[in-house]
């Protein structure tokens, strides 16, 4: 399956290549992995194109059915209207909400068991049977995507957020919202090309959408998960320049480390008080009758 | 039981309190700890020495409330005595390499019940005691992510407190257990124990409680 699916990416990408066909590659979803054939896919990316949501939650639904997540429990990735925003013919605009995989994370800076760590392929990898349930990563998060599932009074809870599909991309696969999506709103590939695509499709919307926006090109040093906005990030209830919370530095690089040399430096004392205060002790021993052993 | 030998430094109730409290804060210590080396990581996954982390807390902010409200005097009277400083504190911190390297005791000058090093100790916990409950009362209820820095700043403060407090009770442990000294001579360890002091002891290291508790006797 993967051999034929190589073929056809091959076939594809000489039009890709040409701009003219820019536009054809839109509406095809494959075409987003013409380029990473090439190239390792250590730099898969996702895109979401607001201007092309519909809104039908067909990637909440794959997202739900690939990660085993029933109906009550929340999804990992969330498709909601954005309150006083339309479309150009009326029609509802969304925007999907989940982890953004950032490259420079907040999340994986502070989460103390290493549950998250930066995949090869350079998204946030969550190694569940990990997570010790603190919850900093969502209180650090500049997204605040991660969430807690369980019993708040005891601590006893785990940590939620979307994982990339990390294990369908490992097995030659799209992510599972990325795959059901029916309007090419979601595609995915390598980062490039992803970008590449998303800048033609901008330009291509222009007329319709000028204030249009791409969203995670350079923020955070760039996000796994990008986004085509027709408007401004707060708009979409998202933050202008997401950045990594300044209190994430001060602990981690600051206070920590200064944590454990003094720590350090004391026990380092002290073991030297032991051995001095006992020498002299010693040497006091046999004249000084106050300190007798008893 | 008091022999002539033995004067009373700390009534049962004192030590009981004392000891239900050092033990939730070790609690406390270990399994917070281990969210910071890293080795020790793995021991957190699941979450259970968060839990525990949690029931050693209410022991924690209990224990002192209980005192606190049992004993309302003395307590009162040992929380002003923290906070007034003279020349003898001066003067004990002068003395403190002579006796605790050169293993002096006659360099001590006089000290009353509380000694320059216990004020210390004792003013470090008044103040980053309530500073740890709170922040971490904080971290315990921001379970949502209502309240981002709030929980950054509850975190980082918790870390910054629990060092400083960390670091007081390794020196604690150090000279009321480990001390060449402290080892011949029983001396706070005993006391917090049997709730008794030698009266060489007592008249060594706090002479003007010492000269006070005896001539209340008489």
């Amino acid at each position: 399956m993967r051999l034929n699916r190589r073929d056809f990416i091959k076939s594809l990408s000489a039009t890709a290549m040409t701009p003219l066909f820019i536009r054809p590659a839109f509406i095809n979803g494959e075409l987003s992995e013409s380029t990473s054939s090439e190239s390792s896919n250590n730099n898969a990316t996702i895109l979401f194109d607001s201007s092309r949501c519909i809104g039908c939650h067909e990637c909440e639904k794959a997202c739900r059915e690939w990660n085993y997540i029933p109906q009550e429990k929340q999804s990992w990735t969330l498709v909601k209207p954005v309150p006083g925003l339309t479309k150009n013919d009326g029609e509802l605009l969304f925007g999907k909400y989940q982890c953004m995989h950032c490259k420079d994370a907040a999340c994986i800076r502070v989460c103390p068991t290493g549950a998250l760590s930066r995949h090869s392929s350079g998204f946030v990898a969550y190694d569940i049977d990990k997570c010790s349930g603190c919850g900093y990563c969502m209180q650090f998060c500049p997204f605040k995507a991660p969430f807690m599932e369980g019993n708040v009074i005891t601590g006893l809870q785990i940590m939620h957020k979307c994982t990339f599909c990390q294990n369908r991309l490992e097995i030659g696969r799209q992510a599972a919202c990325v795959e059901a999506c029916p309007t090419n709103a979601l595609m995915q590939g390598n980062r490039n090309s992803i970008v590449n695509i998303a800048k033609a499709r901008i330009s291509y919307i222009h007329k319709d959408y000028p204030d249009a926006v791409l969203y995670g090109e350079n923020e955070l040093e760039g996000l796994h998960v990008i986004y085509i906005l027709t408007k401004s990030p707060s708009g979409y209830m998202l933050p202008e320049s997401p950045e990594i919370p300044a209190a994430t530095l001060v602990w981690k690089d600051l206070i920590q480390p200064l944590g454990f040399i003094s720590a350090g430096l004391l026990i380092l004392g002290l073991g030297l008080n032991y051995l001095i205060a006992r020498s002299q002790l010693s040497d006091k021993e046999p004249t000084d009758n106050k300190l007798e052993k008893k | 039981m008091v022999t002539t030998q033995e004067i009373q430094k700390y009534s049962r109730a004192a030590r009981v309190f004392h000891w239900v409290h050092a033990a939730s804060f070790l609690i406390l210590s270990l399994t917070g700890i281990l969210l910071i080396i890293e080795p020790l990581t793995f021991m957190a996954i699941g979450g259970w020495s968060r839990l525990i982390h949690r029931i050693a807390a209410i022991f924690f902010i209990l224990a002192p409330l209980i005192e606190l409200l049992a004993n309302k005097e003395t307590s009162k009277a040992a929380i002003k005595i923290v906070f007034k400083w003279g020349k003898e504190d001066l003067d004990w911190v002068m003395a403190m390499p002579g006796y605790y390297f050169m293993s002096d005791e006659t360099v001590l000058p006089p000290q009353d019940e509380m000694n320059t090093g216990q004020k210390l100790w004792f003013l470090c916990l008044l103040i980053f005691g309530p500073v740890l409950v709170i922040t971490g009362i904080l971290m315990w209820i921001l379970r949502t992510p209502v309240a981002q820095p709030v929980f950054q700043l509850s975190v980082l403060i918790h870390d910054f407190a629990f060092i400083v407090v960390f670091l007081m009770f390794l020196i604690h442990l150090y000279l009321d257990v480990i001390h060449p000294m402290t080892r011949i001579r029983g001396g706070s360890l005993k006391a917090m124990t049997h709730g008794t002091v030698t009266r060489d002891f007592a008249r060594t290291h706090h002479q003007r409680w010492y000269e006070r508790a005896v001539n209340d006797k008489k």
